[in-house]
């Protein structure tokens, strides 16, 4: 209260003394100065947050006042409150408008800039006369706060402002003013008033460029952001613009310099082969500011590196010592810099790179850690001759036995192995020594426990590994891995039944009274499944999978966006990986999608093919690989709706647990004895095999039924002569019934030779066939070699046979 | 705002401004300055801030975060977090260049930049903040342009009212010289003795393997001047860089050969007084200063190092509670210089009961703050050998330890009159037309890294 009163008592006092002050006509240097140090007070308070605005009326009164160091205290004042006061802010008009007719220059400039900052509608008539008047001025400081001034207007009323010549002048005095200042503020008016592109013609990009070193720095970028926006007609255009500008790469000022380098960038967009000499011209300058200046400065540098390097890996792949971490980078930095060492790893660095990236992952830095094993995952998981090494490594992190690390290593090996099926065994032994309790993190666990599940088999302490969790089912908190261990013991079900049997169906009950949804409709459509076709189950849960060619999850993002982020070089979009709209108010824009040159560059990895395309677009890719969840759906083996069929009884009331169990007692021991008569050999319509895969199981597996004494010779259609003039007609006809071809060769006078191969569709067995044909005598020698069995080699057998048949026939 | 009605503005993006607002906060985020230069943000943003990113999660360094649309681009100095607001997609690079030229104009007039000096001067903070930015783009920001430009003096803000007139006058004057054809400086200065003082100074930075691999070095290197000099005087400054040297070899090919070692910047950043197109097909650098201090040029070197210290670790871990480092350290330059206040930096564990060292030279001491042990040497005499050997006490305790990944060691220190990259200036001249003479002072320093500025000397241990 007290003090309150003392703020109130002191608002009369300074009120009192403003009233006096004001009064006087002519103040004496010693009253000038007195006038002075009130106003700092009334500044003073102001700053720190008290409301001074009931003196506003005695503020006023004192604008007559020539001292301009208290001009200026009296116009940030007025400024400050104006909004609030506008009515009396009215009252400074006459002031106002005399000081923009004072001598000195300024004080003009500063009656101008003071006018136009109040944002009061009221004023605006008198500001467009002002402003009319300034730019007129004989001096540039008033021409270019006055150029400011109009977009001050525009922002207030833009119809009193269209009404007016103004815009017209200050286009005029885009062209013709003598002072760089006045033509920068110009250049910026109208880049906010007509757009930024409309800017962008040549004759104004020409006028900018040639006197761009009259301009200061801060006008220097503005410049360039025009510049980066004009497309030269031609090649020799777009090296005068670059010649002309080369210098500015030298600049002291980093804003300057990236400026530059965004010109550059874009001018080339369509000239592939220069492109890419500016990305490599680019490089020293980028990389001399983001190792020195300001940390926040280096960081806006790393991450315009990171979408250059992102763009084009194989450019970047010489400088990947440049993206060493050191021990005092931000953790913001050492992100970046180890994602560009992913991206940039090739056959010549990678040893080097891993060996780095190992380092990392003992980082004090969980993130870090974290960020040095995934990477390494990345590269275990893209590369294909090398990867050997990489592999041990990634293994190797499970013994530093530190939680992170070995939550991180999972997640990673649980990609690997559903990509690359080589190293199942080694993997699925590094995995085997670890605690699952040892392991908290959701993914990890999942990870893991998938492990388990999939490869069952091979680690004979799994299901006892498993029996806790499935046990305290009810106690998991996390969904994912509910959904996990559901998948799992199934999984390992129908490979060590005996073992499982009474866990799967503990687990089953505990999971359909589950309160998630997902977790309990998966427990229900299981349970199901098992009760109406046991040998369905198995096919769907455990039967063959695809290895997974590519995971697109992650970087999806940055592609999908990646040509717009790029059109945006430059901004904060670049930082945020994110194009503008998602973070600004501003609308999605359309970008023309350019030319991917860097493509030409050499295979450049992942990060560029996919650039520009259109928002929905996950390519047409194995199912389920485009994200976790549906990579989850893909661990389960099975497309999402496959449940719905099985729907006998119950509906979609949560059945008691009672009843579950009984309803699994029914299939259980139907499952440990098949069901009598196989089902049609189906052939899945679009088989895959690698062929490395192709040779070592044709030289592994024996031959079919039909072929074991000699190939078996099918004929072909009455038509074969003719129309099998080389390998492909018959490739094609035989894609249409399953087989899919490996390799072919020969000519019309030897005969062709082809390697097939097809898989069955419930992913139990896959086919292999050597076929010479010889089109004249219309005949096929075949040799069927699987993995699937007598009967079921047979059955291809009669597919194949069948399909030769029907060829040209 | 920028986004009202009219034809064209369906098609315009926000431009790129560098920003809407600008608040200087002390730790605690209180708002010790705000300036609004756009009404397209609130005016409570300091609160955003303060709840988010100063009491909020650690960010890992990122210097710019979105909260609900509007982005917050910020620098720390001293205690004053600088912080610029926009809702706009801003150019990021063009708001933290001008927070940091801000930051150093601050400090060219207040030689310090923190919350007492904001909150003692500001008035003239507010005048400064008038005139270097205008409805959110940078405006002037050069100290030697603004100074006159400015009624209030730092720190003696009642002034002689008499001053004022000067500083009019002055500033009318100025108002000329901010478009006139050297931005940079004023025509009419005069010094009694005519000086010229050039620093070349250089912070190297390393990053060795545990067997002795250099796997990065780099230098970065800072020509510092401080020209006293009358009139409009021209400098030309020549380097043993390679560009330079071949010029001169081009210049002096009925001299001889040239046998001097060159140097290859990888890089180069020039003052803006700097002649560039002069540069380009002379090689000499040439300008017109500006009065006082500046920057002339930044470079970079990656090639042909010479590192000033070798340092071989070796860490030892004897059983569970003793650990054993040996440090062997060597000066690699010419026994005739000096390096000083060379100090080691030797990670230990966090559960270290402490130390028994032994050396050869300076004072070594285990800091259980720093979690390392410390190892100064005063004066570091060129081409000798320092060792340590020391033997490390762990506290014994029964739980399970996570293992311990030696971090590297680092190195800081002084060499005054080394250069890292061996750059070496080859001549200085000054011109001006009065023909007065002037003394020049010429000086080396090479540094050792020590922050994300300049990187770090590191070695990894094994």
């Amino acid at each position: 209260m007290a003090a309150a009163r003392t703020k109130r008592s002191e608002m009369t006092d300074i009120s009192a003394a403003l009233r006096t002050f004001a009064s006087k006509g002519r103040p004496t240097k010693e009253e000038q100065a007195q006038r002075r140090q009130l106003f700092q007070k009334v500044i003073q308070y102001l700053t720190i947050g008290i409301d001074m605005s009931p003196v506003f009326s005695d503020v006023i009164m004192n604008a007559h006042t020539t001292d301009v160091a208290t001009k200026k205290m009296l116009y940030h004042y007025i400024t400050h409150y104006a909004q609030a006061n506008a009515d009396l802010a009215l009252l400074t008009v006459n002031t106002l408008q005399k000081d923009c007719r004072e001598e000195d220059p300024v004080i003009r400039g500063l009656a101008l800039r003071s006018m136009a900052s109040m944002q009061v509608p009221d004023l605006v008539e008198y500001l467009i006369d002002a402003i009319r008047l300034g730019l007129k001025d004989a001096d540039p400081y008033p021409r270019k706060t006055a150029a400011l001034g109009v977009l001050k207007v525009h922002d207030l009323a833009p119809e009193a402002l269209a009404e007016t010549e103004i815009l017209e002048e200050v286009r005029r005095m885009l062209i013709s003013d003598r002072d760089a200042s006045v033509v920068a503020n110009c250049l910026i008016v109208l880049r906010e008033i007509d757009g930024e592109r409309a800017l962008a013609t040549k004759q104004n990009v020409y006028g900018l460029i040639n006197r761009i070193k009259d301009f200061t720095q801060w006008s220097q970028v503005t410049i360039l952001e025009t510049v980066a926006l004009y497309k030269p007609a031609d090649k020799s255009e777009t090296f005068d613009v670059m010649n002309a500008l080369e210098d500015r790469l030298q600049s002291s000022n980093s804003a300057v310099v990236l400026g530059t380098v965004k010109v550059f960038l874009h001018a080339t967009l369509d000239l592939p082969d220069v492109h890419q000499q500016v990305f490599e011209r680019l490089k020293a300058p980028l990389f001399t500011l983001a190792n020195a200046g300001a940390a926040e400065t280096a960081y806006a540098v790393w991450a315009h590196l990171h979408l250059l390097t992102m763009r084009a890996p194989p450019l970047f792949a010489m400088d990947y010592k440049s993206f060493f971490c050191r021990g005092s980078d931000a953790p913001a930095v050492k992100k970046l810099k180890i994602e560009m060492l992913t991206a940039v790893a090739d056959d010549v660095n990678t040893y080097d790179i891993v060996s780095e990236l190992c380092e990392y992952v003992t980082d004090v830095d969980a993130v870090i850690a974290r960020e040095g094993v995934r990477a390494v995952g990345r590269i275990a998981l893209d590369g294909d001759q090398n990867v050997a090494g990489i592999v041990d490594r990634l293994l190797q992190f499970i013994e530093y036995n530190q939680e992170h690390i070995t939550a991180e290593t999972l997640v990673q090996v649980k990609d690997l192995v559903r990509k690359h099926p080589r190293w199942i065994d080694q993997c699925v032994v590094a995995v085997s020594g670890i605690e699952l309790e040892t392991i908290v993190e959701p993914e990890a666990k999942a990870a893991l426990v998938y492990l388990y599940g999939e490869f069952g088999q091979a680690m004979p302490e799994a299901p006892y590994m498993l029996e806790p969790l499935l046990d305290e089912f009810d106690e998991e908190e996390s969904e994912e891995v509910r959904l996990e261990l559901l998948a799992s013991a199934m999984k390992l079900f129908f490979k060590r039944a005996p073992e499982m049997r009474d866990m799967l169906g503990k687990a089953l009950a505990a999971g359909t009274n589950d309160a998630n949804q997902d977790v309990h409709d998966r427990a229900l459509m299981y349970a199901r499944l098992l009760h109406q076709d046991p040998e369905a189950a198995s096919r769907v849960i455990a039967g063959y999978k695809e290895s997974v060619a590519n995971f697109s999850d992650g970087a999806g993002f940055a592609d999908k966006f990646g040509e717009q982020i790029f059109d945006e070089f430059n901004s904060l979009s670049v930082l945020y990986r994110k194009p503008a709209f998602l973070f600004t108010d501003d609308k999605p824009v359309e970008v023309p999608r350019t030319p991917d040159v860097i493509e030409a560059a050499g295979g450049g990895g992942g990060g560029s093919a996919m650039m520009g395309d259109s928002l929905i677009d996950f390519g047409d890719e194995p199912v389920g690989a485009s994200s976790s969840r549906s990579a989850i759906d893909d661990l389960l083996g099975m497309p999402a709706g496959g449940g719905g069929g099985g729907g006998g009884g119950g509906g979609s009331g949560p059945g008691s647990s009672h009843n579950l169990l009984d309803l699994l007692d029914v299939p259980m021991d139907s499952a440990s004895i098949p069901a009598a008569p196989p089902p049609p050999l189906v052939l899945r319509p679009a088989p895959s095999l690698d062929a490395a895969t192709f040779q070592a199981r044709w030289a592994a597996l024996p031959p079919a039924p039909g072929c074991v004494s000699g190939p078996r010779v099918l004929t072909l259609g009455a038509n074969a002569p003719a129309v099998l003039t080389a390998p492909p007609p018959l490739m094609s006809h035989l894609a249409t019934r399953g087989f899919a071809t490996i390799a072919s060769g020969g000519a019309p006078s030897t005969g062709f030779k082809y390697y097939f191969y097809a898989q069955a569709a419930d992913g139990a067995g896959t086919f292999l066939v050597e076929a010479v044909v010889n089109p004249v005598a219309r005949a096929a020698n075949v040799v069927l070699k699987t993995d699937a069995g007598d009967q079921r080699g047979a059955a291809a057998e009669d597919i194949l046979a069948e399909a030769m048949a029907s060829f040209a026939a | 705002m920028a986004s009202g009605g009219g034809g064209w503005q369906g098609m315009a993006r926000n431009p790129p401004v560098a920003l809407s607002a600008l608040y200087f906060l002390n730790l605690r985020g209180d708002v010790i300055l705000e300036r609004q230069y756009r009404d397209d943000v609130d005016r409570n943003m300091a609160t955003a801030f303060k709840t988010e990113i100063i009491n909020g999660k650690d960010r890992g360094g990122n210097p710019v975060v979105n909260l609900g649309m509007c982005s917050f681009m910020y620098t720390r100095e001293e205690n004053v977090y600088v912080v610029a607001v926009t809702r706009a997609n801003a150019n990021a690079m063009l708001a933290f260049t001008f927070m940091h030229q801000l930051i150093s104009l601050f400090k060219s007039y207040f030689n310090k930049f923190n919350e007492k000096v904001l909150k003692s001067n500001f008035v003239i903070i507010y005048e400064l903040l008038d005139e270097v930015c205008d409805h959110g783009y940078p405006q002037i920001t050069s100290p030697e342009v603004l100074k006159s430009f400015i009624t209030q003096r730092a720190d003696r803000a009642a002034d002689d009212p008499t001053a004022t007139y000067e500083n009019q006058r002055k500033a009318k004057e100025v108002s000329m010289q901010v478009t006139g054809a050297v931005q940079w400086r004023s025509p009419n200065l005069t010094y009694k003795k005519n000086e010229v003082y050039l620093d070349i100074v250089e912070s190297v930075s390393l990053l060795m393997s545990p067997k002795g691999v250099v796997l990065k070095a780099s230098a970065t290197g800072v020509i510092e001047m401080k020209t006293l000099l009358s009139g409009m005087p021209e400098l030309t400054i020549g380097l043993n860089d390679k560009v330079g040297e071949e010029a001169q070899a081009n210049a002096q090919a009925t001299h001889g050969g040239n046998h001097k070692k060159s140097i290859d910047l990888a890089d180069l950043q020039f003052h803006q007084c700097v002649n560039l197109s002069k540069f380009a097909s002379e090689k000499t650098i040439s300008f017109v200063p500006p009065d006082g201090k500046f920057d002339l040029m930044k470079y970079r070197v990656t090639e042909g190092i010479s590192l000033p210290f070798k340092l071989m670790p070796l860490v030892k871990e004897l059983g569970r509670t003793r650990i054993q480092v040996d440090v062997k350290v060597r000066s690699c330059f010419s026994d005739k210089q000096f390096a000083t206040n060379v100090k080691i930096r030797i990670p230990v564990p966090k559960y270290t009961s402490g130390a028994t060292c032994k050396l050869t030279g300076g004072t070594a001491k285990y800091k259980s703050a720093e979690e390392a042990l410390v190892w100064k040497i005063k004066k570091f005499q060129g081409m000798t050998e320092l060792t340590l050997s020391a033997e490390v006490e762990l506290v014994s305790t029964t739980t399970e330890r996570k293992p311990w990944h030696k971090p590297p060691i680092s190195m800081d220190f002084h060499v005054p009159m080394f250069t890292a990259s061996g750059l070496r200036v080859r001549f200085l001249k000054v011109w001006e037309k009065s023909g007065y003479q002037s003394t020049k002072w010429v000086r080396y320093l090479c540094n050792s890294g020590r922050d994300t500025k300049t990187g770090v000397y590191e070695v990894r241990c094994q």
